[in-house]
């Protein structure tokens, strides 16, 4: 069994530094790399304490690829919608080529309307535009030229540079989250993914998985070769009590800014965000939660 | 988040329990485990980490099947004995 550390910031300029925060993620991955995890994720999220130190995952992966030697670098997730997709390409491919093929190349459709908001993007459209997105990576890195005529990028006989170091090409991973059209069209596809069980409930994580792995068995796929990553906060201490109150403060803090970045969300409604208010709202519960708790000095136990 | 296995938080014990309770439910998968969230410095960042690679990651060496468990599998049975731990 294979276990990952995932970096999504999740602090406030309070909490420690940006730069404080990238230092110890290097000195961490360092680590890491020795101690045999297996990969290291990081996040494209803007504007929010929840994510927006990290705009775009390549550039600390590209640190991090140049302190360690074997550890997976995985973008967790990159957002075609937010980026010329053949740009994306080349740069993703840079960095496999920087780590000399450690790149799980992660995807995303992105969830946080005041970022459609700024990028002019229209929620409608994500994921659509994350599907051309992939695709267009795919050919450019699979195909000595390419033409394309899609319905938001259009381009003649392109060939990327550089190529990547991976063949076929570098794994592609799917964030997937609420959405179980997601779940399936990853499996169907013969990609891998990535879940966040956070806020949802075990059944129906149990149920998407599932899924998952049929899609991915009824479309030929080799069994067993799925691959699912499951982002988790994990606090470790040499004693229960210890573990229970290191947890509390910091665990606060990123319910508090994630309920921050969420917050676009009232009033939104979109059919291509199934599941998405469910979330929200479960967010939002965990915070009133905390105030409850906090008002009545009682203990920690969400 | 304990209560509901979306977070692995505890000793060492404790969340080598949790990583199986989790295992049972979805099938073999990697957690993509978030050590340095909410402004977690160093000290604990690095006590989770070392921690975590000493004493869970060495009861999980052996390679399962990737199937979970069969539905309405007992999952309060395992819940009580990692509460016993």
């Amino acid at each position: 069994m294979r276990f990952g550390l995932n970096f999504f910031p999740s602090f406030r300029l309070q909490d420690m530094s940006t730069a404080e925060y990238y230092a110890l993620g290097l000195r961490l991955s360092e680590r890491a790399d020795e101690l045999g995890y297996a990969s290291i994720k990081t996040v494209e999220h803007y504007f929010h304490d929840y994510g927006g130190h990290s705009p775009n995952p390549i550039v600390l992966l590209s640190a991090i690829a140049a302190r360690t030697r074997r550890i997976r670098l995985i973008t967790g997730a990159v957002i075609p919608a937010f980026n010329n997709p053949i740009k994306l390409a080349g740069e993703l491919a840079m960095l496999d080529n920087i780590s000399n093929g450690r790149l799980d190349a992660g995807f995303g459709r992105a969830f946080i309307p005041k970022e459609f908001d700024v990028f002019k993007v229209s929620m409608e459209e994500s994921r659509a535009r994350f599907e051309e997105g992939i695709d267009i990576i795919t050919r450019l890195w699979t195909e000595e030229r390419v033409s394309y005529d899609g319905k938001f990028h259009s381009f003649r006989d392109v060939r990327l540079m550089p190529r990547p170091v991976q063949k076929p090409h570098p794994p592609i991973w799917i964030a997937a989250v609420a959405s179980k059209e997601s779940f399936i069209w990853a499996g169907r596809h013969g990609y891998h993914i990535m879940i966040v069980p956070f806020a949802s409930n075990l059944d129906l994580v149990r149920e998407l998985v599932q899924s998952y792995r049929d899609a991915w068995r009824e479309a030929g796929h080799p069994p067993g070769a799925e691959q699912i990553q499951s982002s988790l906060h994990c606090y470790v201490a040499e004693t229960h009590q210890e573990a229970m109150e290191g947890f509390k403060r910091p665990v606060e803090r990123y319910i508090e800014v994630f309920a921050e970045a969420v917050s676009s969300w009232a009033g939104q409604q979109s059919n291509q965000y199934a599941g998405y208010s469910k979330l929200v709202d479960a967010i939002s519960a965990l915070t009133a939660e905390k105030d409850d708790r906090q008002s009545h000095r009682a203990g920690w136990n969400a | 988040m304990i209560d509901s296995h979306t977070a692995l938080v505890g000793t060492p014990e404790e969340v080598i329990e949790q990583v199986q309770f989790n295992r049972d439910l979805i099938g073999e998968h990697e957690p993509s485990m978030q050590i340095n969230f909410g402004g977690i410095k160093d000290r604990e960042a690095f006590r989770t980490l070392e921690l975590f690679a000493a004493r869970v990651m060495p009861h999980f060496q052996t390679p399962v099947a990737s199937e979970p468990q069969p539905k309405n599998s007992n999952i309060t049975a395992k819940r009580s004995k990692s509460t016993k731990l």
